[in-house]
Parts: structure tokens; C-alpha cells; sequence
């Protein structure tokens, strides 16, 4: 699998630098102290900053990696295989670099912006690891286009018997289809609740009212056609709502599994979202680090 | 307004049906999502893809940035409608029609009926890449943000000072560079004022920054005497040793052996070469042995007598010899058995005699007057036990004891008999009959008197005295002055009371163990303790059983402006 690849990749040989860099770190940083603090100001610190840098410089530029297809400077795979290990390391590095010493000021804000960076990147990694395996388990095998196939088969059989059936009938079918919520804004595919709606005809079945109501999970239309069939009494009727029935049932079943296919999805990228504009902005906040402290040098 | 929606669709037989939705809004939206007023899907459509907003004479029809629709065939991003108006979206129809009665506005709907999945897919957002959310403006607007707020405020509008807008509590200062909080002294001094002591951009603070304040300071050698340590290179600045926003460091200074060593590890190469040994640590081999401040008597003759000078000398301490001119036996005074304070009965401590000055490295001048005469008490008549004689005026004492046998002589209410017949302890009284007049006796018995002070039993005691034995009387006795050294290393310093408690030893027994009173029977010995006693207990790297001890616990860069050594200073030329 991919996902372990990346981890595994090359027998570890990235796990491997990353320890060594953070041993030879850990030894560089021991060997301050005495009558000096141990800070970012002597020349350890000066060392292990550097490091950083280059570490932050280097990891950004993956993004660049990632989309020059013609590069010869190693495979993206082998790239983000180190990216994630020396990423790892970059925590220890700069951490060391700047002593556990907090502050309000541009500096701690760089270092909570890389701490930010590299934690949604730890979440990455998870849902690289867990969500893929989840994601195929909940589709089934299939894909999402073919879950929206059926759905969009369904919906137009749903539509057909619609238009067959009597007036409520009709109007609650149509508007159960129409107002199916899939998706929408980020909350929305994260953690929204379902905001499908129909219309459930007011009462009898000539009415021409209605009222919107929520049809979350599709379960009331499902309850309101069921609720209609015991009062229908011709026959070609009652099978039409029997079919109307299992369509909707089916149609459930689909939009389940595409709703939670989009939560998954959405975990599996919400983190990138995070991950790479405060990692652009990370560099900023690097570069002002440095203009900074030696402005006030 | 009343807007009714009519859409038309083909059924199997080929007559159209009709759907009609009435709807009371001014603005209609457009768009692939499920939660539009008109859902239209197809190629191209956006979710939010346009509004219809309802006016009085007709609609106008706005789409959203990078949207467009065919208006009556021609491709625009907003347009006015009016009755008869086809807009088309995605292979969707959309007329307005005359109003039907009851409502403002009509629209007649015509879906496309050969949407595909596909299609009905991107109806709905189902990725997080099509949201609102756009990585590339947040890194935009993150980015921009802190380069204003975090660099361009503070480097260009703040610092200027002028208490214009600039300066309100709401714009980030150039205190958000700050890397840790400034010495509490400093803080209360220049708080966020950056400029204080940053004057230059990308230049280290400057000694002059630093000396604005502290003008009073001392510089590392005195330059009178030696090349200003500004001549040697690299020029060390304040901030070598004395570093801010050092954290967590609580002091300004870095203890660090090697801001000094550095230098001092070859002497040879300081511009106060071979007045100095070169030191490269704190043991028997890296650091010199102690040499000591010592008071040196030099006598010349003048007229009949000497004259005496002072001169300071720096001598080692193995081989060094207090010159004092002090008769003082240190081992007797401390014995229980031999000595005691005469008011109490104690036994004397080095406390009795040595008292510590307030800066806990000194001790208090010792003077005849504040600490021997308590028991050694200077009285001379023993009818009159109050006079005591004037200490330290030779003379005096002699016009003293003369005026004394002057008075008990021609003192007529004093019988004759009992002045000739006094008796002197330890001589034969027959040697005191006197038949002369008053005056002549009464020389005779102060001259013997006189002699036996100066060269028997008073100040002979604790002084060395001269006797020129061919001059007259009052010039016969020369007693040699006393000066007592008060600072032994003057370039040093060390802490007495935090010595009191040494290990196991306290008190008096601490003082001994260094200085080694109670086995000293000459003042000639010089009680100063040499580096091996200081090493037994210190050293420089962190050994155990040891305290860790670095250069400036004992030494200062700056020379101490004290009282000690300004004597030293103004002794120069």
C-alpha cells in the first residue's frame, strides 16, 4: 500500500537520518550550559537555527517537487517518505533551538506556527494510514461516481413514479429528490448535519399545500410513503408506492454511504487545508525571525 | 414579490406537463445546488451560479464572478430582463413570461432532460476544494498579515516616537521582537524602548548605548597606569560578557572562566606584559600562586632619629614576611589558659579583636585604642587610675611621667618619706632615696621611669623602640610605627561571612583552619592563606566535594572603585 510505502520507504533510510539528526542535535544542545543558558543566542543555538531553516526551506519545497513530473532529484515517493521524518526531526531541531523559551512574540508565533504545521501533519499521516481502508470499505469497491449513478438512476425512476402517483404523492417524491443535501460547504461535508428537506403534503390526497419539513437520512419521505400505503386501495396504486417504498430505501442506503464517504474524504484533506497555507506563511514568519533578530541584533 | 416558476416537461406522450411553484421572494437564486430556487444542472453550472432579482418592470439577472449565462443567445454576467427573454444555463431554458394574474413576475422553466450522472454529480460539492476555502488566499492573507502586523508596523510607524497615531497601544511595537524579557533593572529602565539601546539597525549594541547610562564604570585596567584595554584585539564589548534578553538567565553577567582566559591564558601577549602571570584555569598548575599586598617599613636617618616610609609590596605568599613593626603573639592570645578578657573572664575569640566590615571582606581597622587597650590599659599613677598615658606620642608620655614626680615631689601635703620611700614593684628601694631639690628628683625618677616604658616593660611590649642612648632624654626613645595592611589582595575579594560555615567547621574554627592563628607565635607570620587552601575546597569545573568556583567569584573585570583601593589610587603621582 502507498500509504506504508511512504513510511517504510527504502528500508527507513529517512527514519534513520531523522534519529541521527536529532542524536547529533540532542549532543550539539547538550553541550551549552555551564555559566551560558542554553538559547537560540549562542553558537549551538545559531547552529540548530540554521539547521532549521534549511529543514523548513527544504520541506516546503515539496509542493515544488511534487509538481515538476520531470525532476530527476529523486522519486515524490522517497521525497515525502523524508518529508515526514525530517519533518519529525524539524520539531526536535527547533525546539532545541529555542530552548523551551516562550514568549509573546515573532518568534514564538513562528515556532507554534511550525509546531501547528507539523501536528496536522501527524493528522495526515493518520488518515493516510486509517481512512483510505475505511473509505473503500464504505463504498464497497465501487467508486463515488458510481454510487452517484445509481443515485441519479434512482432519483429519475424516483421522479417517473412520482408523476404517476397521486398529487401528494407527487409533490413529496419530487421534493424529497430535489432537496437530497449531499455535500455543501466545509462544516457542512465535515461534520454538518444532513439538511435534506421535502415537502410533506398538508393532508389528504388532493391537497395542493405542504409544508417543508427535514428529511434527515431520508427516513421521514420513507415513513410518510409508507404511512400513505395502508390508505390506497387500488391495486396498481399500492404497487406504485411499494416500488416508490423500495426506491427510497435503496436511495438511503446510497446517500449513506456517499455522505460518509465525503466525511472521510474530508478528513483525509481538511488537514492539508491547514497544513500548507500556514506552512507558506510559516516561511514568512521564518524570515522575519531572522530580519528580526538581527535588526535588534 | 410573487414570482410563479412553471416548468415544462415533455412526457412520454408528447404532451407537456406542467409544474407550477409559487414563490414570494425579491431574489431567486440559480444554480446546481439543492438548496437554490431554480435548480438547473448541466455542463457548467455553478453551485451558487447566479440571482434573479425581482423589480418592478422586470428582473435583472446577476451571475456570480466567473459565471455566465446566454442572454436571448448572447453571453453575459448580468443583464435586465423583461417579458420574452430567454436566458439559457447549461442546456437549460429559462423565459420570462407576462405575469399571470395574482403574481408580479412569471418564469417558464424548460429543464434539460438529458442530464447525465456525471453532470448530476457536479451538481454538489462534495470536495473540500470546492468550498469557499481557498488554501491559496489564506496563505495570501496569513502571509501579508504578518508582514504587516509583524514587521512593516513595527519597523516603519513604531519607534518613531513622535506620540502621533503610531504610537497607540493597538499597533504592534517592535516589543513583539523581543527574544526574552530584559534584566528586571532594564525593564523598569527602558521597557519596550527598543531604541535605547538598538540604534543602529543590523549593528550590535554598542558600548556607548550601554555607557549612557553607566558612566560611572570602570574600565577593565586603570588607564593611567596601563594601555586602555580598548587597544587589544578583538576589542571585547559589553555584551561579551554581559548579555540581555538572556533568558533564563537571572543575571546580566556570563560567568563564563573563558571570557577571561581567553586572554589571560598567555600573558605574554597583553599589552601589561610581565607585570602579570598567565592563568588558564583555577588549580595549583593553571593558576598562579597568591602574592600578597604587603606593607614594607622602609627606615632612612634623619637628624638624630629615622624616618620612616611606607612602601607596598607584592610578594608570594610562601615566602612573604609581615612587616608590621607589631609585637603580637597570636598563640597566646587565643589560649583559654593564658588569656582571658579582663571584664568578663571569657577566653579571647578572633572576633574579640577583628571585627568584619559591611562589605563581608574587610575587617575593621584595629587600633590601639579600640581593641588592645581593654586589657592592656595605658595608666601609670596609681592614686590617679584614670590617667592613662597618651598613646603614640613619645614625648607626651614623657612630659606625662615627668609632670607626674614633678607633682609628688613639691606636692607639700605628700609626705617627703613617702615619695622618696615609694615603692616600685621589682626595684631595690634603697636606689630611690633622692636628697636633691624636688625638681632634680623628681628628673631622676622620671627618667628611670621613662627608661624602664620604652625599653622594660611598656611600650617595649609591643613595639620595637630605637634608644639613641647619646641624646637627651626626650629623644632617646624612638618607637618604630605600626601600620597594619588592610587589604592583602586588592585585586580580590572573597566573602568572610559566607566562610564562617565551612564543611564542618564554624565560627572561630573556620577562621583558623585558613589562617592558622592559634599555632602562630610571631607577627612576622604572615596569616594569609595561600591557593592551596582554596583549592581544597573549590575548583573550577564541577568536581565532587568540591564548589565550583568561577574567575569572577574572587576577581572583577571592572576595577572595584572601593575605599581600599582608591588609597592606592591616590598614592600614584
Amino acid at each position: 500500500m502507498i500509504h506504508v510505502g511512504i513510511l517504510r520507504y527504502a528500508n527507513n533510510r529517512y527514519l534513520w537520518w531523522s534519529l541521527a539528526l536529532v542524536v547529533v542535535s540532542a549532543i550539539l544542545y547538550s553541550t551549552q550550559g555551564g555559566f551560558q543558558p542554553a538559547n537560540g543566542g549562542t553558537w549551538q543555538g545559531y547552529v540548530l537555527g540554521t539547521v532549521g531553516a534549511l529543514l523548513i526551506v527544504w520541506l516546503l519545497m515539496l509542493g515544488i517537487r511534487k509538481r515538476s513530473y520531470s525532476s530527476s532529484l529523486g522519486s515524490v515517493a522517497g521525497w515525502t517518505s523524508a518529508h515526514v521524518y525530517l519533518g519529525t526531526a524539524l520539531l526536535i531541531v527547533a525546539t532545541l533551538h529555542s530552548a523551551g523559551q516562550l514568549g509573546w512574540n515573532v518568534h514564538s508565533l513562528a515556532y507554534l506556527m511550525m509546531c501547528f504545521v507539523i501536528f496536522s501533519g501527524f493528522y495526515g499521516i493518520y488518515t493516510y494510514i486509517n481512512y483510505p481502508h475505511s473509505m473503500t470499505a464504505n463504498r464497497s469497491g465501487s467508486s463515488r461516481s458510481a454510487l452517484f449513478a445509481e443515485l441519479f438512476t434512482l432519483d429519475n425512476r424516483a421522479r417517473e413514479l412520482g408523476a404517476k402517483s397521486p398529487d401528494d404523492i407527487n409533490v413529496a417524491v419530487r421534493s424529497a429528490v430535489e432537496r437530497t443535501a449531499i455535500g455543501g460547504g466545509v462544516y457542512a461535508q465535515l461534520v454538518g448535519k444532513d439538511q435534506s428537506r421535502f415537502i410533506r403534503p398538508s393532508s389528504g390526497a388532493d391537497s395542493d399545500g405542504g409544508t417543508p419539513v427535514s428529511n434527515r437520512d431520508q427516513q421521514p419521505v420513507i415513513d410518510f410513503i409508507a404511512g400513505r400505503l395502508p390508505k390506497t386501495n387500488k391495486i396498481a396504486e399500492t404497487e406504485l408506492l411499494q416500488e416508490l417504498l423500495e426506491i427510497f430505501c435503496r436511495r438511503q442506503a446510497v446517500l449513506r454511504r456517499v455522505s460518509h464517504d465525503i466525511r472521510l474524504r474530508g478528513r483525509i484533506r481538511i488537514w492539508l487545508l491547514i497544513h500548507i497555507p500556514i506552512s507558506v506563511a510559516l516561511l514568512i514568519a521564518l524570515v522575519i525571525h531572522i530580519i528580526t533578530t538581527f535588526i535588534y541584533w | 414579490m410573487d414570482v410563479l416558476l412553471r416548468e415544462i416537461r415533455p412526457s412520454a406522450d408528447g404532451i407537456a406537463e406542467y409544474r407550477d411553484v409559487e414563490v414570494s421572494a425579491d431574489t431567486l437564486t440559480l444554480g446546481s445546488a439543492p438548496d437554490r430556487s431554480i435548480q438547473v444542472l448541466g455542463n457548467n453550472v455553478g453551485a451558487e451560479h447566479a440571482e434573479l432579482v425581482a423589480t418592478s418592470g422586470g428582473m435583472t439577472i446577476k451571475c456570480r464572478r466567473g459565471y455566465s449565462v446566454l442572454v436571448n443567445g448572447e453571453e453575459l454576467s448580468s443583464a435586465t430582463l423583461s417579458s420574452g427573454d430567454i436566458i439559457e444555463i447549461g442546456g437549460n431554458r429559462l423565459m420570462l413570461v407576462d405575469a399571470p394574474a395574482g403574481f408580479d413576475h412569471g418564469i417558464q422553466i424548460e429543464l434539460d432532460q438529458d442530464v447525465d450522472a456525471s453532470v448530476f454529480e457536479g451538481a454538489f460539492r462534495t470536495d473540500l476544494y470546492q468550498s469557499w476555502f481557498s488554501m491559496r488566499s489564506a496563505a495570501w492573507t496569513m502571509s501579508g498579515l504578518l508582514i504587516v502586523l509583524a514587521f512593516l508596523l513595527p519597523m516603519f510607524l513604531k519607534g518613531s516616537g513622535d506620540g502621533s497615531f503610531a504610537d497607540s497601544a493597538w499597533i504592534p511595537s517592535d516589543a513583539f521582537w523581543t527574544s526574552g524579557p530584559l534584566h528586571p533593572a532594564h525593564e523598569l529602565a527602558i521597557g519596550d524602548d527598543c531604541r535605547q539601546c538598538h540604534v543602529q539597525n543590523f549593528e550590535r549594541v554598542q558600548d556607548a548605548a550601554c555607557l549612557n547610562c553607566h558612566e560611572r564604570i570602570n574600565d577593565h585596567v586603570h588607564t593611567d597606569t596601563m594601555a586602555a584595554i580598548s587597544t587589544l584585539e578583538p576589542t571585547p564589548r559589553c555584551a561579551t560578557c554581559h548579555l540581555e534578553h538572556n533568558e533564563p538567565e537571572p543575571h546580566l553577567v556570563i560567568r563564563a572562566d573563558s571570557l577571561c582566559i581567553d586572554c589571560h591564558i598567555d600573558a605574554d601577549q597583553l599589552s601589561v606584559a610581565g607585570s602579570i602571570e598567565s592563568v588558564s584555569g583555577f588549580s595549583e598548575t593553571e593558576h598562579p600562586a597568591f602574592a600578597a599586598t604587603l606593607l614594607k617599613p622602609v627606615s632612612s636617618r634623619a637628624g638624630t632619629g629615622l624616618s620612616f616610609e611606607w612602601l607596598e609590596q607584592s610578594e608570594a605568599i610562601s615566602s612573604a614576611v609581615e612587616m608590621s613593626n607589631l609585637k603580637f603573639p597570636h598563640d597566646t592570645h587565643l589560649d583559654a589558659e593564658l588569656v582571658t578578657d579582663l571584664r568578663e573572664g571569657n577566653p579571647l575569640g578572633c572576633g574579640s579583636c577583628h571585627e568584619l566590615s559591611l562589605d563581608r571582606e574587610h575587617f575593621v581597622p584595629i587600633t590601639m585604642e579600640s581593641q588592645c587597650v581593654a586589657c592592656h590599659e595605658l595608666t601609670f599613677d596609681p592614686t590617679m587610675p584614670d590617667r592613662l598615658l597618651p598613646h603614640g606620642q613619645p614625648v607626651e608620655v614623657m612630659f606625662a611621667l615627668e609632670g607626674q614626680y614633678l607633682r609628688k615631689f613639691s606636692d607639700p601635703s605628700v609626705p617627703q618619706e613617702a615619695v622618696v620611700r615609694r615603692r616600685i614593684p621589682d626595684k631595690d628601694n634603697s636606689t630611690r632615696e633622692c636628697v636633691d631639690t624636688a625638681f632634680n628628683c623628681a628628673t631622676q625618677a622620671a627618667a628611670e621611669d621613662i627608661r624602664e616604658q620604652f625599653t622594660v616593660r611598656g611600650c617595649v611590649s609591643c613595639h620595637i623602640v630605637e634608644e639613641h642612648a647619646d641624646s637627651e632624654i626626650y629623644a632617646r626613645y624612638q618607637v618604630h610605627p605600626v601600620r597594619l595592611a588592610t587589604d592583602y589582595f586588592a585585586a580580590g575579594r572573597f566573602d568572610h561571612l559566607a566562610h564562617q560555615v565551612m564543611k564542618e567547621k564554624t565560627g572561630d574554627a573556620a577562621c583558623v583552619a585558613c589562617h592558622g592563628a592559634d599555632q602562630s607565635s610571631l607577627s612576622t607570620d604572615l596569616l594569609i592563606p595561600d591557593i592551596d587552601t582554596c583549592l581544597a575546597c573549590h575548583s573550577d569545573k564541577p568536581t565532587p566535594g568540591r564548589v565550583t568556583t568561577s574567575c569572577i567569584d574572587c576577581h572583577s573585570y571592572h576595577p572595584f572603585a572601593s575605599d581600599y583601593t582608591a588609597t592606592i589610587e591616590t598614592s600614584q603621582p
